[in-house]
């Protein structure tokens, strides 16, 4: 149903539709989050910090989560691997990991499937090893975890992942305690760490932001070479759109615990279709070259304990005139505006709405073709 | 290292330096007579003060005093007593009058009997304060974390000698559940399980501090990065605890273990006395209320050292267990 | 091909330079800053030197703004408070206004921190939590006696300018977001009235959405208060919108110098153009050809111990016999034939120009 984006259209004119699940052809589904809500306690009240947030990582392909602080993005990963205090944390829904119920199962259960099935890989490498310990040792002792193999075969292996991810004298290096690695060097190693059992699904959250710019187009060299030799999928967490744009095949797009735009990256980035995409976009310098100022989102993300009515963007947005009254009141449900592409916001056309000088025809095709990273 | 070790060991010898200084001035050159004191009750003959004076060098000039105390720690020197020499072995630490023999020997005889009751209240203080830390962090903000950490601040706020002398009074006198104290020469085992009453009321008392910070050095640890990533090997949660949070966490354990240690090995003067265990410690007090300068003297300058000497230890200690610090 | 059209050099220039030159607001010389180490390796004990900043030299005019980028090592924070005489230099010379002022006592001193004043990074650890943002305001205000009896008037003044709450005077900063409390750090350097802003890594540790509101807050006060800045910062895009010159450091050394659309546009020292081709490129997706790879290799070395003559050789494609034996001076080499334009200098034995490495935006 088209309509002319300067009317002021009533919100039942765009009832939700069912949403469409893509099967990309390339690589089978290991990770399956559906409805996840994550919950804890504060002083002030729940803090929500995940709401029924749904997605899926597939082999071969690599996943980008993009949100800003209080998105919930690193909190929807830290459940699939488990990390969350039981008791201390709320969390519903399901997370199925290459069949497997995450939610609520057994600490037995989920000590059998980190780094075998589902590995990790940390913002800051300084921090995330342990500075006591020889760096070889540590990648040894995760092999040990799910092999029964001698020490001596352990720390081959762990000398063999060392080499594969790029350290030079690997037999040498792995005899070194961390501190006596660069912060490259550190972040390698941790890859090498999340690799070393051949997982089906690699979570890297923040894989570079600690590091040097140089360094940082290393490491992500580094994670499509590996991703493509050893076929896993991968979940990248940042906030940097630039890093999606050149490393990522699909994008989820999350604010205040929600998610509020999925599709192909290509797609979503070129044309975004929620308001906030468009408005991170936008606020990027090179968004505004050669202007004085840059366009910025107005306001701050909100506090998870005391979420705004209705859409929590509703406050920053600039559209939000456009909608009227609904958009305070009533929360939109995540609908799908194209084949795989799905987006919460009452806007009744937002393609054309954000992107009104947009060529369509060329990107309509290379939206379904795949896009070979 | 070698030349840290070095250089350390130099420090350590100024600072006995000054500690002998500061004693030897305090009693040797103070007002009180130190022959005079040295007699006390037993009403010396002019004789013997003049012995005593004599050998002890005290009509020569302080400084000449101090060079021969100095000389006879490293050679030995000679004493005159009642007429007869006697020399005094290198580490000489001095002869007392009162019991006739070289402060040396005294120290060294009960020093098993010291050193047996610091290992053993080490043993306990360590096992029970560490776990126990351990396990308060483990169960952060939980009710147990509540009452050990309460329970912990309560028992090391009671005066120790209050804790000592009532376990004293209920489990050796009252209810005699524990062997009493024995001498050396009553046996290995009477000697040693009379130790085990001391032990575990000084471990006891000790472990307080163990607990406390134990628990907040785990607290801190376990909220690192590096346990997260240890948890997320799929390794099992024990082995998290102990080989990466705990291991992490134990650096200023091992600094407090050094200076109770000192303390431990110079003698606790009143779980001896209390528990009538004769070791350095009641030596120490008894020297003190019968004014034997000598021993006590020695007592202080053997505690100096081990102070010191426990020092160095933590820190070559520390470079072993955090691999960063390089000592320089 | 380059991004800014040549009039526009030529508008930039003749704005800057109307009228008579401008005087020098900074000048540094030959600026050097070692710090002195000890490591203990086995037996041996080496005393070193961290070689952090080693022979720098450029000029601030009024109303200039110098961004400085670089990557971890290469003395950009160092030479931020060698200028803020938060460090005393090891050798060479910093002037304002003409005045020597890296040899100046601290009684001295304290007249010229009115007019040079630095902004931090993280705006969670450099406000002290346990004062009121009226007390973290006052305190400026009294040390240089300023203000005196209107003092409130002026801390709600500055509130208002940096875009927060003046009624919020009583609150302590935890109460405050990370946007919000890099504006009161932006406050107190403004409430002593300087002519100079030292902004070291400004908007780094704030969100995506809240940089863009930062930089704006940034860029209105510099029309303003007609403020200069030396900006420091790793994010290329951020320094390319708000800088006028760029200054490109490494290990110690300035390695390229010029104004945005030469640094941007036709870089010729390598370094450089690792920098801008390493820098992710959002413009992939939009059918966008994607600029050329130049990927170093390795980290970067130790600044206890540069490498001989040009210190980037160890990691550049270039590297000759030369480049290990001579240092490379810094002078003008570029093909600017535009008098007008402020010096483009590079140090490098072979310097090329790339101009694909910045990608056109389509708008």
């Amino acid at each position: 149903m088209s309509m002319e984006f300067d009317e002021v259209v009533p919100v039942e004119a765009a009832a939700p539709r069912p949403v469409d699940v893509i099967e990309a052809p390339m690589g089978d589904v290991v990770l399956k989050v559906e409805d996840l809500t994550v919950r804890f306690p504060s002083d002030e009240g729940p803090v929500k910090a995940v709401q029924n947030l749904s997605y899926e990582a597939r082999l071969g392909r690599t996943l980008a989560i993009v949100g800003e602080s209080g998105s919930g993005k690193s909190v929807s990963t830290m459940t699939v691997l488990g990390l969350h205090n039981p008791a201390r944390t709320f969390i519903s829904g399901s997370v199925i990991l290459d069949g497997e119920e995450i939610v609520g199962a057994s600490q037995a259960t989920m000590r059998r499937l980190r780094s075998a099935k589902v590995a990790m890989v940390f913002q800051d490498p300084q921090s995330s090893l342990h500075p006591f310990y020889k760096v070889g040792g540590q990648i040894a002792e995760a092999y040990l975890a799910h092999h029964r193999v001698s020490k001596a075969v352990a720390n081959k292996r762990a000398v063999e992942m060392l080499d594969l991810v790029g350290i030079p004298n690997p037999d040498r290096r792995a005899k070194q305690f961390p501190h006596e690695f660069s912060g490259g060097m550190r972040q390698r190693a941790m890859i090498a760490l999340g690799l070393v059992n051949d997982p089906l699904l690699l979570i890297a959250d923040e894989p570079t932001t600690a590091l040097d710019v140089t360094v940082q187009a290393q490491i992500l060299d580094l994670i499509k070479d590996l991703q493509k030799k050893f076929g896993s999928a991968v979940i990248l967490i940042t906030h940097d759109l630039a890093v999606v744009a050149e490393v990522s095949d699909d994008i989820l797009v999350m604010y205040a615990g929600r998610a509020v735009e999925r599709g192909l990256t290509k797609d979503v980035l070129a044309r975004p279709n929620h308001p906030y995409t468009w408005g991170l976009l936008e606020s990027l310098p090179s968004a505004s070259e050669n202007l004085d100022s840059l366009k910025a989102i107005k306001g701050a993300p909100p506090s998870l304990v005391h979420l705004p009515s209705g859409c929590s963007f509703h406050p920053r947005c600039a559209y939000q005139d456009l909608v009227g009254d609904a958009c305070l009141s009533q929360l939109p449900e995540l609908r799908s505006v194209a084949p795989g592409r799905l987006i919460r916001c009452h806007l009744p056309d937002p393609e054309r709405t954000l992107n009104p000088d947009a060529v369509l025809n060329d990107h309509s095709e290379t939206s379904h073709q795949e896009i070979s990273s | 290292m070698l030349i840290y070790i070095g250089r350390r060991i130099v420090m350590a010898i100024s600072v006995l330096l000054v500690a002998l200084v500061a004693t030897f001035l305090l009693f040797f050159a103070g007002p009180a007579d130190p022959a005079q004191s040295m007699c006390g009750e037993l009403r010396c003959s002019q004789q013997k003060l003049q012995d005593i004076r004599h050998s002890m060098r005290l009509d020569r000039p302080v400084t000449e005093q101090f060079t021969e105390y100095f000389k006879g720690l490293f050679v030995g020197r000679e004493i005159t007593q009642s007429g007869s020499i006697q020399h005094c072995s290198a580490p000489c630490l001095g002869y007392s009058f009162r019991s006739q023999r070289e402060v040396k020997g005294a120290i060294l005889d009960r020093f098993p009997t010291t050193v047996a009751l610091a290992l053993m209240a080490m043993s306990v203080f360590l096992t029970v304060g560490i776990s126990t830390g351990v396990l308060a962090a483990r169960r952060q903000g939980s009710g147990l974390d509540r009452f050990v950490v309460g329970f912990s601040q309560v028992f090391g706020a009671i005066p120790p000698y209050i804790v000592l002398l009532l376990f004293a009074l209920y489990f050796t006198v009252l209810y005699p559940i524990l062997p009493r104290t024995a001498s050396m020469s009553s046996g290995l085992w009477p000697w040693l399980s009379g130790l085990i009453a001391p032990a575990i009321v000084l471990g006891l008392v000790t472990s307080t501090g163990y607990v406390r910070y134990t628990r907040s050095s785990m607290v801190d640890s376990l909220a690192q990065d590096y346990v997260r990533t240890a948890r997320s090997k799929g390794i099992s949660e024990n082995r998290v605890v102990y080989r990466h949070a705990l291991r992490a966490a134990i650096s200023p354990v091992v600094t407090i273990l050094g200076l109770d240690m000192a303390f431990l090995l110079s003698g606790t003067l009143i779980t001896e006395k209390i528990f009538d265990v004769d070791g350095v410690g009641r030596l120490t007090i008894q020297s003190m209320f019968q004014d034997d300068l000598p021993i006590i003297m020695g007592s202080v300058l053997i505690t100096a050292f081990l102070v010191v000497t426990m020092n160095l230890v933590v820190d070559i200690a520390y470079s072993f267990v955090d691999p960063r610090v390089r000592l320089s | 091909m380059s991004i800014v059209p040549q009039d526009t050099i030529a508008t930039s220039s003749a704005t800057k330079n109307s009228g008579s030159l401008r005087a020098p607001l900074l000048e540094v010389r030959n600026l050097v800053k070692y710090f002195a180490v000890r490591e203990v390796q086995g037996l041996r004990m080496t005393h070193g030197t961290v070689k952090a900043v080693d022979d720098i030299s450029f000029t601030l005019r009024e109303g200039d703004t110098l961004g400085l980028v670089g990557e971890s090592g290469c003395g950009k924070s160092t030479t931020s408070r060698l200028i803020t005489c938060l460090y005393k230099p090891t050798e060479g010379s910093i002037l304002f206004r003409g005045q020597e002022i890296s040899t100046l006592r601290e009684k001295d001193l304290r007249p010229l921190r009115r007019e040079i004043q630095m902004i931090f990074q993280d705006p969670y650890s450099s406000l002290n939590p346990r004062q009121t943002v009226g007390a973290i305001l006052k305190t400026p205000l009294k040390v240089h006696g300023l203000a005196k009896g209107k003092e409130k008037a002026r801390i709600q003044e500055l509130l208002e300018l940096v875009g927060l709450n003046p009624e919020h005077i009583n609150r302590y900063p935890s109460e405050f977001s990370g946007g919000q409390r890099q504006r009161i750090g932006i406050a107190r350097a403004l409430a002593v009235e300087p002519k100079l802003i030292i902004a070291d890594e400004p908007v780094s540790a704030l969100d995506v959405s809240i940089q863009a509101q930062v930089m704006n807050l940034l860029a209105k006060l510099r029309k303003e208060l007609d403020l200069s800045f030396i900006f420091i910062a790793h994010d290329l895009g951020v320094i390319r919108h708000f800088c006028d010159d760029v200054a490109v450091m490494y290990l110690g050394k300035i390695v390229e110098q010029g104004n945005k659309a030469q640094i941007y546009g036709a870089p010729e020292h390598p370094y450089t153009q690792a920098l801008l081709s390493a820098a992710p490129d959002i413009n992939v997706v939009r059918g966008v050809p994607p600029k050329e790879r130049i990927r170093l290799v390795g980290d970067v070395p130790s600044p206890i111990n540069p490498p001989s003559g040009c210190r980037f050789r160890t990691r550049c494609w270039k590297a000759q016999d030369i480049c290990a034996a001579q240092e490379p001076p810094l002078e003008v080499k570029g093909t600017d034939a535009d008098p007008l334009a402020d010096p483009h200098v590079i140090a490098c034995h072979f310097p090329e120009v790339k101009t694909d490495l910045v990608a056109e935006v389509l708008v």
